[in-house]
């Protein structure tokens, strides 16, 4: 497969409101694929974006309805630092992100967690493989 | 701040089902998690985007959260770029070899758009979408 990108599609109550709560925490919009129905968020220039859609032109993907209170995917975003992980994550309870579990610490892996204004639910970690253990 | 990798996780029932399926439509393995038998891990397209899949009962642990049934409600569309619209038409061809349900036969859209949509075992929606951005509409 030659895909060069993957594009994660997350349906959204208000797109200003997610604009808002993304921006703050340091991410960039695709602004050529982003218009009043759709924000593209960009995770990864040229490879990995999240399309955050409006209920409304969500609903014309699929004849499913929207899923509420429930979990079907976890997106984990690795960054440089530790001290990155706790800043975004602080960002986001911040501005209006909510806590569903307590940050990780695994020696060679260190991440938190938050639920977006949403409710989609997103992990930051930061690896060290040098201090990953040895078989 | 500079994102070096993604993960996309997905809950799924059976890890073995899963791996048959995404082995036959051609997803890279990923080879750090081969032999594991409790995850299935693939590597997408140029870039290296990571899917894992993990039984319901370990993404439940991640999550503290229920697990959507997809046959109900869906909170994730996922859409892969394809650079051509030859590959689209392949790959529905695997996925139908596979067994997996094509809910959206490839078709052209808007003059510049093709696409299809397959779901997996679980019920994850996928498509594969090539843009022609040389048609694609000016502002």
């Amino acid at each position: 497969m030659k895909a060069k990108s993957i594009y994660i599609n997350l349906p959204v109550k208000d797109l200003t409101r997610t604009r808002v709560f993304w921006t703050k925490l340091g991410f960039l919009f695709n602004e050529q694929f982003s218009d009043d129905k759709a924000l593209c968020l960009v995770l990864n220039e040229g490879s990995m974006y999240s399309m955050l859609i409006t209920h409304e032109f969500f609903k014309t993907f699929t004849d499913r309805p929207i899923a509420n209170g429930t979990t079907q995917v976890l997106i984990a975003v690795e960054v440089e630092s530790r001290d990155k992980v706790d800043e975004i994550t602080r960002l986001a309870l911040e501005n209006g992100g909510t806590r569903y579990k307590e940050a990780a610490d695994h020696g060679w892996m260190y991440y938190d967690s938050f639920a977006d204004p949403d409710g989609h639910q997103w992990e930051i970690l930061f690896t060290d493989e040098s201090l990953l253990p040895k078989p | 701040m500079s994102i070096s990798q993604v993960w996309l996780n997905l809950p799924v029932k059976d890890i073995k089902r899963s791996k048959q399926f995404f082995d036959q439509i051609g997803f890279k393995s990923n080879p750090r998690h081969e032999a594991d038998e409790h995850l299935a891990s693939y590597l997408i397209g140029e870039s290296n985007f990571v899917v894992m899949l993990f039984p319901d009962s370990t993404f439940k642990g991640f999550v503290q959260s229920e697990i959507a049934d997809t046959s109900k409600g869906a909170e994730v569309l996922i859409n892969l770029d394809a650079q051509s619209k030859e590959e689209v038409d392949e790959m529905a061809e695997k996925v139908r070899m596979a067994g997996g349900k094509i809910y959206a036969e490839p078709s052209e859209s808007e003059g510049w758009m093709y696409a299809f949509g397959f779901e997996d075992p679980d019920g994850h929606r996928w498509s594969m979408l090539h843009m022609d951005m040389s048609k694609f509409p000016k502002q």
